[in-house]
């Protein structure tokens, strides 16, 4: 028997966690600005476990069958599969905040190159991973996806070339197809891992960036300088950070994939299950499908996941395509795919400047904001409208956002430098936004109402869209002017008694968790509810994450002090809030 | 020293490249599928589901019927093209670009019209193709593949639509008014009733046309060869191994 502290000394000495050489960092950089890699990395585990999982019961010969009893006769087959989606679609939002936060930091500077462009080429292979994955289904948007795919390729590379590409990737033989896609997709699964553990690894050699409120948004120091006094031990604390914070990630995951099942078919880009064609199931031995499931292939049209529909629209401007080489879509296939991650990494080498201020480095800020928009504006543009491709209409809807941010920087810039203004380049910033704002109405009612098409009014939407994201992106540069001194926070030592309220916060959470655990094992059928059942593991996840968050609390309460309730319920309410979506869709 | 340290970079250097140069062809060649090779043209007879040719007469006009060929992988629509009425519409030959650019080449219009206009710059861009017109009692009956020439979506991506229905979201006043067929993918459309030339971008060539016999003793129909651009994808429009090759017949299907 050993006593309790026996137990830890006799594990620290097997395991020697205390010495791993992982960087260490402040008390005050556990906090989610700096964990965003975290939020990726544990989708990613989620991914991998699923993906696993779902590898048992995959049939590459007739998918549509195979995916098809996954879904309505496999226990908890729904929920692996339609977690594995969900988990993907966090993971290529949170990369996209990671990338769009490290941006505007300048954490891609020197000494951080690598870190930097070994994370693009990640996100790339993610993406293409994506891509396959969805493809396996079988369904609707997975037949169009390997027809797009196929043809952009063989319309991009020439005649012959193209179609060997297309060859390597989708087969001739439609009936190996779906044999290469699933090698392809575990072959760029693996190959994500091993990047990530490369793009994990630089960044280890040097710590995260030092905060700005600690450098006064100077580049030195370069690292977080490993003597000082307020670094937090990796383990335990970095520890129980990094699994309070992935339980949560997955139980939040889990938690919107419950809501979606429960909602049923809201909008394809949200849908959480496959969207199978009729004839295609007929033919692949499904005879009686659901009413839900014909339904929901009637509602949707042909569009990629949200994360490809940026791309998806450009495919549609015709303006793009090359008349003199055969109509080619070369040009199609270089600005969706290949320029916007070649602009990212040449940031580190063009951005030489002593500062990490966004309105001390024109290009990256400028640039990389109006990549961000454009993306957004893109994916909202092709969800709204098809086939639109006027040159005039689409230099508009892009300029706009060009012009507030150019100007709204230009001026923040000289501002922050103290330079005179003017009340002129004020004034003119002004008159061009209202200018936006007044010239669609006056057009609307000029034209009187009727000349104004669906297309007209998604050209419209994607345009304010554009001006308002600009906006705000010029009023977040903006929060960053007051560039005060830095701030070096010193560690507070606190009592190290656990607070009466944490300690009753975890009770109800240790009691979410028992019980998920016990109706999950032994009352719920997985089979005549499976948005319940998913919502049950959400609530299983999300109360572990309360859990080993009061731990982490408990564990570093003298160094950040518990104040009052009000701080310290949010990140349970999620819990509860858990609790009670449960709760509604079981009953 | 020096020299020591350059001789130890040449060879190292010439060690990684030649390993990763080595592995690429063979690693290439392994996982390439073999390029089909080219068939000829099969004769197909048009047959219903179970079997009993199909008459022209039976073809119901601005229904859409899908039918294989030249490979079992190819759809083709099948159209006994009408006005907004329903009755049959005469669809003339004409000679028509194999490649075009709707937004530049109102000249390839004209000349599905039967019209000469600008011949030499339509050749240019990858030469013209007699486009035969309909066939059947009515000269009406035409069909074209059923894979977009943009980036290959088909089936129920993309479709008929008889005069008069609109597609949803159509991208254009003219396709609103139907008569076309739209590609639900990035909203191409081509003119069925002008052999099947793009009348809205971003297709970059016509469809392909398949090339009907009619008997009128017997009022059968037999596909016998496609004519216009390459089948999107395909490396030629019969690059298959045999066993992917329709055969003597070939199922027409009506699927609206
Ligand atoms: S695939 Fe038909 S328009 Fe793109």
């Amino acid at each position: 028997m050993f006593r309790s502290n026996n137990l830890a000394e006799w594990l620290e000495e097997r395991l020697r966690l205390s010495h791993l050489p992982f960087y260490r960092v402040p008390y005050n950089y556990m906090t989610l600005e700096f964990w965003i890699g975290a939020i990726v990395a544990s989708s990613f585990m989620l991914l991998v476990i699923t993906g696993l999982l779902l590898l048992f019961y995959y049939k590459p010969d007739n998918p549509i069958l195979a995916n098809y009893e996954l879904i309505t006769e496999k226990p908890f087959g729904r929920f692996l599969l339609t977690t594995h989606l969900y988990a993907a679609h966090a993971m290529i939002f949170s990369a996209i905040i990671h990338l769009f936060r490290n941006m505007y930091r300048g954490a891609y500077k020197k000494p951080r190159e690598l870190v930097w462009l070994a994370g693009i080429v990640t996100g790339l292979i993610m993406i293409q991973t994506a891509f396959f994955g969805y493809s396996l289904i079988g369904d609707k948007i997975a037949e169009e996806a390997v027809a797009i795919g196929s043809g952009l390729v063989s319309n991009s590379f020439g005649p012959y070339w193209g179609k060997v590409l297309v060859a390597l990737a989708f087969d001739i033989d439609e009936a190996q197809r779906y044999y290469r896609l699933l090698a392809l997709h575990i072959i760029l699964a693996g190959l994500l891992g091993l990047l990530f553990m490369l793009h994990f690894g630089l960044f280890e050699q040097q710590g995260p960036q030092p905060s700005h409120e600690e450098t006064g948004w100077r580049t030195k120091p370069e690292r977080i300088p490993q003597d000082r006094e307020d670094l937090a031990p990796w383990f335990p604390v970095n520890f129980l950070y990094m699994t309070f914070l992935g339980l949560g990630v997955w139980g939040f995951i889990v938690l919107l994939n419950a809501i979606s099942q429960a909602a049923g078919f809201v909008h394809q880009l949200l849908y959480p299950l496959p969207i199978f064609d009729p004839e295609k199931l007929a033919a692949a031995g499904v005879t009686d499908p659901p009413e839900w499931m014909l339904e929901a292939a009637e509602k949707t049209r042909p569009m990629p996941p949200w994360f490809l529909v940026y791309a998806f629209k450009i495919f549609q401007l015709d303006f793009l395509y090359i008349d003199a080489i055969g109509y080619s879509a070369i040009l199609i296939f270089i600005i969706s795919m290949i320029l916007p991650p070649l602009i990212l990494s040449v940031f580190p080498f063009i951005d030489r400047h002593e500062s990490t201020h966004p309105l001390d480095r024109p290009i990256p800020t400028v640039v990389g904001g109006l990549l961000i928009i454009y993306l957004v504006q893109l994916t909202i543009w092709g969800a709204l409208s098809i086939g639109y491709y006027s040159l005039t209409t689409t230099t508009l809807i892009f300029l706009v956002p060009l012009i507030v941010v150019v100007m709204g920087y230009w001026i923040l810039a000289r501002y922050k430098n103290g330079e005179p203004v003017g009340a002129g380049l004020v004034l003119a910033f002004t008159v061009i936004i209202l200018l936006v704002f007044i010239a669609p109405g006056a057009w609307i009612v000029a034209k009187g109402s009727q000349g104004a098409s669906e297309a007209f009014w998604a050209d419209l939407a994607t345009m304010m869209i554009g001006l308002a994201l600009a906006i705000g992106y010029v009023a977040l540069l903006a929060t960053s002017l007051p560039s005060g001194e830095s701030v070096q926070r010193t560690v507070q030592v606190g009592s190290r008694d656990i607070p009466l309220p944490l300690a009753l916060l975890v009770v109800i959470d240790l009691f979410l968790l028992i019980t998920s655990v016990l109706l999950l094992a032994l009352w719920v059928d997985p089979l005549a509810s499976p948005a319940g059942t998913t919502a049950l593991v959400a609530l299983l996840f999300l109360s572990a994450y309360g859990v080993v968050h009061g731990a982490y609390r408990a564990v570093v309460v003298d160094k950040i002090p518990y104040t009052w309730i009000g701080r310290e319920l949010p990140p349970h309410l999620l819990v509860y809030i858990a609790a009670i979506i449960t709760a509604a869709i079981l009953v | 020293m020096t020299s020591r340290r350059d001789f130890l970079k040449v060879l190292g250097a010439f060690g990684l490249v030649g390993v990763a140069g080595g592995l690429a062809p063979p690693i290439i060649r392994y996982v390439m599928p073999p390029i089909p090779p080219q068939q000829p043209f099969p004769r197909t007879k048009l047959v219903w589901e179970d079997g009993t040719p199909v008459k022209a007469s039976e073809l119901e006009v601005n229904k859409m019927y899908l039918f294989s060929y030249p490979m079992v992988n190819t759809p083709n629509f099948l159209l006994n093209l009408g006005d907004e009425n329903g009755n049959p519409i005469e669809i003339p030959p004409a000679e028509l670009p194999i490649t075009m650019d709707p937004t530049k080449d109102e000249s390839a219009v004209f000349k599905a019209q039967g019209g000469r206009v600008e011949i030499g710059r339509i050749e240019g861009r990858g030469g013209v193709y007699r486009f035969p017109g309909g066939i059947g009692p009515n000269k009406s009956i035409v069909a074209y593949s059923g894979i977009c020439q943009h980036f290959a979506c088909f089936y129920p991506a993309l479709k008929f639509f008889p005069p008069g229905a609109s597609p949803p979201n159509p991208p254009s006043e003219a396709v609103a008014k139907g008569g076309v067929i739209f590609c639900a993918c990035h909203g191409s459309a081509y003119d069925p009733y002008r052999g099947a030339i793009v009348t809205e971008a971003p297709a970059p060539s016509p469809l392909p046309a398949v090339i009907l016999e009619w008997d009128p003793n017997t009022d059968e129909l037999w596909a016998v060869r496609v004519e216009g651009s390459t089948i999107t994808g395909k490396f030629c429009n019969t690059c298959a191994q045999p066993e992917e090759m329709v055969g003597d017949t070939t199922t027409v299907k009506q699927v609206a």
